[in-house]
């Protein structure tokens, strides 16, 4: 079973000017993430977000595809997340509007299952299983 | 350099890994119940001792499970703070996705309105 992130919105604005959001360097910083992205394939730039537990914020990235307007991507590693995983953004034209697909896939290629058992029944039945565990471990850290 | 296993933090890529395997992962299920010896670990598995120690290794290089020794038997045990580090990683970007989703509507509202106010 494959785990990835995948989410569809549809936004009342022309792909050109999505496009121009998802690839304009000062546009980018005004919604999504300080960076010093370029859209030219093979271009490493870093993206600067908030950190998390466990994650520092900073995310290093290479842009794999630019099909102006259409289709965007760029690998994506950063914290814990030892492999890179990657980014595709699919802008198609619907109703006068954009249609916009955001994937992020390949959280570790080996790790499909690894995904599926930490979001199904395996984690949770891993963290039912464990609260003695937990209380003792998790207790002793924080 | 070497990894070292106090840093659970650095091991994520291969917790990765070693959940990967559907043995492994029956050995982690075992674990949760409590601290076992490799020889009540192995008793379910219809696979050698060898095979099961080799599991246990991998499980022990990803930091998920630790070795305590007492007297003169080695208790295994799990250490769920990998796991929970990965899990608190990809959830973040199940919530900053769609956040951010939001903020680029904003954003293009705002842009239009710039344009139609150029225009």
């Amino acid at each position: 079973m494959k785990r990835d992130l995948k989410f569809e919105r549809f936004y009342p604005h022309p792909p050109e000017r999505v496009w121009k959001a998802l690839t304009n360097p000062k546009a980018l910083a005004e919604w999504y993430m300080e960076n010093d992205f370029q859209p030219v394939v093979g271009h490493k730039f870093t993206f600067h977000t908030d950190p998390g537990p466990g994650f520092d914020g900073k995310l290093t990235c290479e842009v794999t595809l630019v099909d102006e307007p259409r289709q965007l991507a760029y690998t994506f590693i950063g914290g814990y997340m030892k492999r890179q995983t990657l980014v595709t953004w699919t802008l198609v034209p619907h109703n006068g509007g954009t249609l916009l697909t955001l994937e992020h896939t390949g959280f570790t290629g080996l790790t499909d299952v690894a995904i599926s058992f930490i979001f199904g029944y395996g984690w949770q039945k891993f963290l039912r299983g464990l609260p003695h565990v937990l209380d003792r471990w998790v207790g002793s850290k924080f | 350099m070497p990894s070292t296993r106090k840093t659970t933090n650095n091991a994520a890529g291969d917790v990765f890994t070693a959940v990967a395997h559907p043995v492994r992962r029956q050995i982690l299920d075992r674990l949760a119940l409590g601290e076992m010896t490799v020889s009540m670990l192995a008793e379910p598995f219809e696979i050698t001792r060898p095979a099961i120690s080799q599991h246990l290794s991998i499980l022990l290089e990803s930091g998920l499970v630790a070795i305590e020794k007492r007297g003169r038997e080695h208790y295994y045990q799990i250490r769920p703070d990998n796991l929970n580090e990965i899990y608190r990683w990809i959830s973040h970007f199940e919530r900053l996705w769609p956040e951010k989703l939001d903020d680029l509507g904003d954003y293009l509202d705002k842009l239009k309105a710039e344009e139609d106010a150029e225009g």
